[in-house]
């Protein structure tokens, strides 16, 4: 057992996986369709190699710089582990003024021992501003959270491209994905009344199909267009918020359509529709990843521990330099 | 603006012949100028001057460092391996005897500058991030550390094949060793610019790696480094293949700064 032990953490076997993952990686990333497992195998076999190493080789375990190099890494496989086992991402719109309801987040990855902590508070979307240059290319986005946490003092936080509002562990990042928003009131025949957004295509990535198909909860299908006072500019300098916002509301049926200014409604098959105001939506990009601080200063440690037994060992010969000149 | 653009070409031709001259005048003149430096050196002073020069004028038009177009990490590029090239030299003679392949290499990036577009884009929001300056810099000084010791395995390779008959064995062993604490030292700074890389991507696209061309290509030439480190600490190989090793790096290192971030759809400049 010992021998085979001793067999695993040697340097052939440090080599072996070394060339797999190289390899593994390359085609990974250059052919198509490859798994990930061919990734994930050398590593795990690297992994197994190092712990050992670390027990049966003396060359490491009796060199203190070079074991605190290899335990390090030996820690960091382990952080990586649990990243992924606790790693959460995913999507979200927010319209302005709207309270986030964690069901909307459209999740693209969680680890099977993540559970969501964001329940317990309120996420309220705030206004937002996107500075754009010529050719409306995107600059700088600030979009203003506001989270409140039961008793507390509400805190506004603010988000960005490059720059997360960090709510309990979890990173919010705005996205180029974002535009404008109808909130509209369904009055039905029987006295009921449902609130409700529409969020209109993003914008100004497609202001040109500012439009939205919808089901009334009678059932009777929709064509909505939406007309604002907001263009891009291709020539200069300008900036996407809600300021000055205004819109008008067009909703087309059965061949004929009507224009809804703000407050204004239109009769429709069991019930009314109101066209109550017009506001801006946001899309972020949530992750979360617990181990990430620990990840890096593991990193920095392991890098430094690197540096200290290489640069131990050339000392000689960066000492040598100064004759040499 | 046309004026300017043409100011900056200017600056970089007049860079490209002071480097012409650092190459061929040590045919004609071995002498030192003052201690430490030679004419060659002189002449690469001045190219990296002008380069410096080009990169102001670049930065002033442009309003932003040369982090993004092709024309603006070349020209970043032959600045930053220049000056490290030029550092290394005062403090080594073994490096200023050996630095022939640098300066090809150098000479190779400012040609290649002439022939490349030079547009001028606004900077993405994702690079306007404090870790691109330190991801930047450290990936400057790693290439700019590997080069000196490829030049010096160039060097290395050409003595083993039967060059420099009147070195001493003291002096062949020196440029071995020379060119390895060189390899190492840009190893500890090729794996910190992977750190400050990660960190960067954590803030500008919400993840620390996600393996995308540029960052499976620099993966893979830490890799390379590591085994050839593993490889020559525990097997006695014929020095041949330890500088053969080290060449091959730099080719890995050289693909992933200048090739893999121009040739696919998807590298960091896909996710702006």
């Amino acid at each position: 057992m010992m021998r085979m032990f001793r067999r695993l953490g040697s340097m052939p076997v440090a080599l072996l996986g070394m060339i797999a993952l190289l390899i593994g990686a390359l085609v990974n990333n250059e052919v198509a369709g490859y798994s990930a497992w061919l990734v994930v195998v050398p590593l795990g076999l690297l992994s197994l190699n190092l712990l050992l190493a670390m027990c049966f080789n003396p060359r490491i375990y009796r060199d203190q710089a070079l074991l605190l190099f290899h335990a390090i890494l030996s820690l960091m496989v382990v952080l990586m582990a649990l990243g992924q086992l606790l790693y959460f991402q995913g999507n979200l719109e927010l319209v302005a003024g709207q309270m986030m309801d964690s069901n909307d987040i459209r999740v693209l990855k969680r680890g099977p021992l993540h559970r969501l902590k964001l329940d317990y508070m309120e996420i309220i979307q705030g206004p937002y501003s996107v500075d754009y240059v010529p050719r409306n290319y995107r600059q700088k986005t600030f979009s203003q959270l506001q989270v409140n946490r039961g008793n507390q003092t509400p805190t506004v936080l603010v988000a960005g491209d490059d720059i997360p509002a960090v709510i309990n562990g979890y990173r919010f990042y705005t996205t180029s994905n974002k535009g404008f928003s109808t909130l509209l009131r369904w009055e039905s025949d029987a006295g009921d009344s449902i609130l409700g957004s529409i969020n209109f295509p993003s914008f100004p990535a497609r202001e040109w199909a500012q439009r939205q198909t919808w089901v009334t909860p009678a059932g009777q299908p929709l064509l909505l267009r939406l007309k604002t006072n907001k263009r891009s500019n291709l020539e200069r300098d300008w900036t996407l918020s809600d300021k000055n916002l205004q819109g008008v509301l067009e909703v087309s049926l059965e061949g004929s359509a009507l224009s809804l200014a703000q407050g204004e409604g239109i009769k429709l098959t069991g019930g009314r529709l109101v066209y109550q105001s017009l506001s801006m939506w946001m899309g972020y990009k949530i992750s979360y990843d617990p181990v990430l601080r620990w990840l890096f200063l593991a990193a920095v440690f392991a890098v430094a521990a690197m540096a200290w037994y290489l640069f131990r060992s050339q000392t000689v010969v960066f000492r040598s330099l100064k004759h040499d000149g | 603006m046309m004026d300017d653009l043409y100011n900056q070409l200017n600056l970089i031709a007049a860079g490209i012949f002071c480097y012409l001259l650092a190459l061929f005048v040590p045919a004609f003149y071995r002498k030192p100028v003052v201690t430490g430096w030679n004419l060659s050196m002189m002449f690469q002073m001045a190219g990296i001057g002008f380069f410096l020069a080009a990169i102001v004028v670049r930065w002033k038009l442009a309003g932003h460092g040369p982090f993004i177009a092709m024309f603006e990490i070349l020209l970043s590029s032959t600045f930053s391996l220049g000056f490290v090239l030029i550092v290394a030299s005062v403090y080594s003679a073994a490096i200023r005897k050996a630095s022939l392949t640098a300066i090809v290499v150098i000479l190779v990036l400012g040609f290649w500058l002439l022939v490349t577009r030079n547009t001028i884009g606004p900077l993405p929001p994702t690079y306007d991030n404090n870790w691109l300056w330190v991801h930047v810099a450290v990936g400057k000084i790693f290439l700019g550390l590997n080069l000196v010791a490829t030049s010096l395995a160039a060097y290395g390779l050409w003595l083993s094949r039967g060059g420099g008959s009147q070195l001493t064995q003291a002096q062949r062993r020196d440029i071995v060793r020379l060119a390895w604490a060189y390899f190492l030292a840009s190893f500890v700074f090729h794996s910190l610019m992977l750190i400050a890389g990660a960190v960067w991507a954590q803030d500008a696209w919400g993840r620390y790696w996600a393996w995308d061309p540029l960052e499976t290509w620099a993966f893979v030439t830490w890799l390379a480094m590591v085994l050839l480190i593993h490889v020559r600490s525990a097997y006695r190989f014929r020095e041949f293949w330890v500088w053969i090793g080290m060449l091959l790096v730099f080719v890995l290192a050289f693909f992933t700064f200048f090739g893999a971030p121009f040739i696919s759809i998807a590298p960091h400049k896909g996710a702006v």
